[in-house]
């Protein structure tokens, strides 16, 4: 074949939902293509497309090869989804698909991925292009690994394969990123980047690396932007690190900060001068402020004095005006409740130092991910922890951010546990460093969001979404958990707290802060139960529990309130029902009716029909929970004399009251609203 | 595991892969009739929400938005069009650094 057609397609992030800009990864692939077959290589990110608003299917034309990547396991779903997009559009083309999580596993791919690339990407995505050429087709879907020794064999990175994205690229992202090395010899018990199997460190010349970053800047102008280094692990080998650090401070890029991941147990003071100078910041993995633990995670150096450094780090730092992350794992295998509180003691010295830090605090829940030593040796560590993971594989399922979390660290420690203690003594923590952060240099902003980031992750509606995707899961998993879950209800009630700032009276106000909506929702909607929104509580949607003003509009046009006698129709799973009540108090009464069976009996309310008066004839407060066309004159005749019926009516819905009054009926509206139809009419 | 059960855990893959990659990979599409009942701010906002008779009714997965005062934030993400390439959407969340190479 000559000259054939190759495209490379980053899938984009979800969970970041994007920012970065450059997949360095593929322009290195794509420069080993080019420069070992007569192919054309296109390179799509599909973070960018999105932006741009285009279509992916409209850009598959005549490709022979479509490589896609699968860096990370939450990237799975969309591969292979993103493959099968691609088999319809070309049937002929080749379909490869490479990255960590295809390192790790790559027996999960099927068709229509026909090949996949286990470790470095460059050689082998070369030579099965040249096999295209030469029209061979590899017997084999795992091509043979052939790692890069020396990443100086390739050519250097080619951005104008991403010139189409220059317009775009700071409406898309505001950091690029770039490879200067690959691989890691370390062996901590929970990184994927084993998966990549060769581990040996491996980096460009650092004259060359620091030549690609000019070059990168020289692109993209990057004096609006931040640079990461997205290496696994920077500069590992002390005189290439001095020698680069001493280039790029002599000749920094424009970057409003470079950023970068390394040791702590590798650097030194200097290191921090130079970085200083060169506008770069390094983050650590931590990892655990327990000494024992960190032995457990095969946190390997010089631990002795691992977490001494850290403190003297800290204080560099700030000498320097160098800004600095750190991360902790809560809830990594073998995790119990004192290494937890020996590491949140360790923290607050290191963080809530009386001078201020210039440092952030990343505190991230242990997910077991493919390939890392823990999966290789999963039964081990179960043995020996009590580890459980509840769901495996992870990356197959919705959910992902939660499932890849949902592990029990150890036989004393289950994933509530370690939450409630994370809570407990970690929280405080991320919240205090918000008021202490002092570094005031170059791009405060970027690490500052950073800090706001670890604040938000422990607001109330954060912690609601994951317990309620841990009952959603529980139930899914034929392990229902009772809703009358105390945590539940208090983080619930402090999410609704927020919620609440709509205008009604302070006794519905109180009604909806009390009342456990996350008992009347579906699992799936736990998560979701505080927001002020409808939730629906049939798979067909045409019953729902309406959003929470939805019920404080009705009930206070209704004038609802203690010892009142309330009817409601359409009660749902009895959530109006549950805070009538609560308005009413125990010299009221509220009943119920509801046309669907389930509903009914969930709701423990009356099924019946609600065009049926003669079981609510005489009320004199009405609330309906579904829209009419009008109310009909039978609902009005069985009102008691001065009774009231509030009802969506009319198209577009209007909610009205009717009042009965000896001259007739007194109609108000207040307002437009959208509300379920009638079942009974439908 | 019963059938209803797995069919609901399909359908929360479903969910995840039609967020990741209905705006990249599909040319944009009509939001789905939206079954809220709540309170929308104007008569000229009510047409885009009712749901044609032709289409069966779903659950909403399409946020509609509350009115101003209603203390609810608007979840629907903006809709790219298939030929926007000229008019990009504003610009994403800014990134902050990350010390997690994984999840991102």
């Amino acid at each position: 074949m000559d000259r054939p057609r190759v495209l490379l397609i980053w899938p984009g992030a979800l969970y970041g939902g994007g920012g970065n800009f450059g997949v360095p990864q593929l322009l290195s692939i794509a420069g080993a293509i080019r420069a070992s077959t007569s192919a054309t290589v296109d390179v799509i990110d599909l973070d960018i497309e999105r932006v741009m608003g285009r279509s992916l299917r409209d850009q598959l034309d005549a490709y022979d090869l479509v490589g896609i990547s699968c860096y990370s396991s939450y990237d799975y779903l969309k591969v292979v989804e993103i493959a099968r997009i691609v088999r319809e559009k070309l049937p002929k083309a080749w379909i490869v698909t490479g990255g960590y999580h295809a390192s790790a596993r790559p027996s999960d791919f099927e068709d229509p991925i026909d090949f996949v690339c286990v470790g470095d990407g460059e050689r082998p995505m070369a030579r099965l292009v040249s096999m295209l050429e030469s029209g061979k087709r590899p017997l084999l879907r795992e091509l043979p690994q052939e790692p890069t020794p020396h990443p100086d064999e390739h050519p250097p990175y080619d951005w104008e394969l991403l010139a189409k994205y220059k317009p775009f690229a700071r409406r898309a992202a505001s950091q690029a990123e770039i490879y200067l090395s690959r691989g890691c010899p370390y062996d901590c018990a929970f990184c994927m980047e084993r998966a990549k199997r060769d581990t040996s460190w491996r980096a460009l010349d650092p004259e060359r690396a620091i030549e690609e970053m000019h070059r990168l800047d020289r692109f993209l102008d990057l004096s609006s932007w931040t640079l990461f280094i997205a290496d696994a692990l920077f500069g590992m080998k002390d005189k290439w690190r001095k020698q680069f650090l001493e280039g790029l401070a002599r000749k920094p890029v424009r970057a409003r900060k470079v950023w970068l991941l390394i040791r702590l147990d590798l650097i030194d003071r200097e290191d921090l001068r130079l970085m200083a100078k060169a506008n770069m910041a390094p983050g650590f993995g931590l990892e655990s402020g327990d000494p024992a633990h960190l032995r457990r995670i095969r946190k390997a150096g010089k631990l002795d004095s691992y977490l001494d450094k850290m403190l003297e780090v800290a204080q560099w730092a700030r000498e320097e005006n160098v800004p600095f992350g750190a991360n902790i794992i809560v809830g990594h295998p073998g995790e119990t409740e004192q290494s937890m509180r020996t590491s949140a003691a360790y923290m607050r010295k290191l963080f809530l130092d009386p001078r201020g830090t210039n440092g952030f605090l990343s505190v991230d829940p242990f997910r077991l991910y493919p390939g890392s030593p823990i999966e290789q040796e999963r039964e081990t560590w179960e043995r020996d922890t009590g580890m459980k993971v509840h769901r495996w594989p992870w990356w197959m399922d919705g959910d992902q951010e939660f499932l890849s979390e949902w592990v029990d660290a150890s036989r004393e420690l289950d994933y509530r546990k370690t939450n409630q203690l994370r809570r407990e003594l970690f929280d405080p923590i991320v919240k205090e460093v918000q008021g202490r952060f002092a570094y005031q240099g170059v791009a405060r902003d970027y690490f500052m969001r950073a800090v706001d980031e670890q604040v938000e992750l422990v607001a109330p509606r954060r912690m609601l979404h994951q317990l309620g995707m841990w009952h959603l899961w529980k139930e899914l998993t034929d392990d229902p958990a009772p809703r009358t879950d105390p945590e539940l209800a208090e983080i619930a009630r402090m999410r609704r707290e927020e919620i609440l700032t709509f205008p009604c009276s302070e006794r519905v106000r109180a009604a909806l802060l009390e009342v456990p909506r996350e008992s009347f929702v579906r699992a799936e909607d736990v998560a979701d139960s505080a927001e002020d929104r409808a939730l629906a509580l049939t798979d067909d949607g045409k019953s729902t529990i309406s959003a929470l003003h939805a019920y404080a509009m009705a009930f206070d046009a209704l004038e609802l309130s203690e010892g009142d006698d309330l009817v409601e129709l359409g009660s749902g799973s009895g959530y109006g029902v549950a805070v009538a009540r609560a308005v009413v108090g125990p010299n009221g009464s509220v009943r119920g009716f509801e046309i669907v069976p389930e509903l009914a009996k969930w709701a423990n309310v009356t099924c019946a029909d609600a065009h049926d008066v003669s079981l609510w004839r005489g009320a004199k407060k009405v609330s309906v929970g579904f829209a009419l066309e009008a109310v009909p004159d039978a609902w009005i005749e069985a009102l008691a004399p001065g009774g009231k019926i509030v009802a969506p009516v009319g198209s577009p819905q209007t909610l009205t009251l009717f009042e009965k009054t000896e001259a007739g009926v007194r109609t108000s509206t207040l307002g437009e609203v959208r509300y379920v139809r009638d079942r009974a009419s439908a | 595991m019963s059938e209803e059960t797995k069919g609901r855990i399909l359908a929360r893959r479903a969910q995840l892969v039609a967020a990741a990659l209905t705006a990249a990979c599909e040319p944009a599409a009509k939001p789905a009739p939206c079954l809220e009942t709540i309170a929308i701010p104007a008569a000229s906002d009510a047409g885009e929400l009712e749901a044609s008779p032709d289409i069966a009714p779903v659950p909403c997965l399409e946020m509609t938005a509350p009115p101003p005062d209603a203390g609810a934030p608007d979840a629907s993400p903006p809709k790219p069009k298939p030929d926007a390439g000229a008019k990009p959407q504003p610009c994403l969340k800014p990134v902050s650094p990350n010390v997690c190479l994984y999840m991102r």
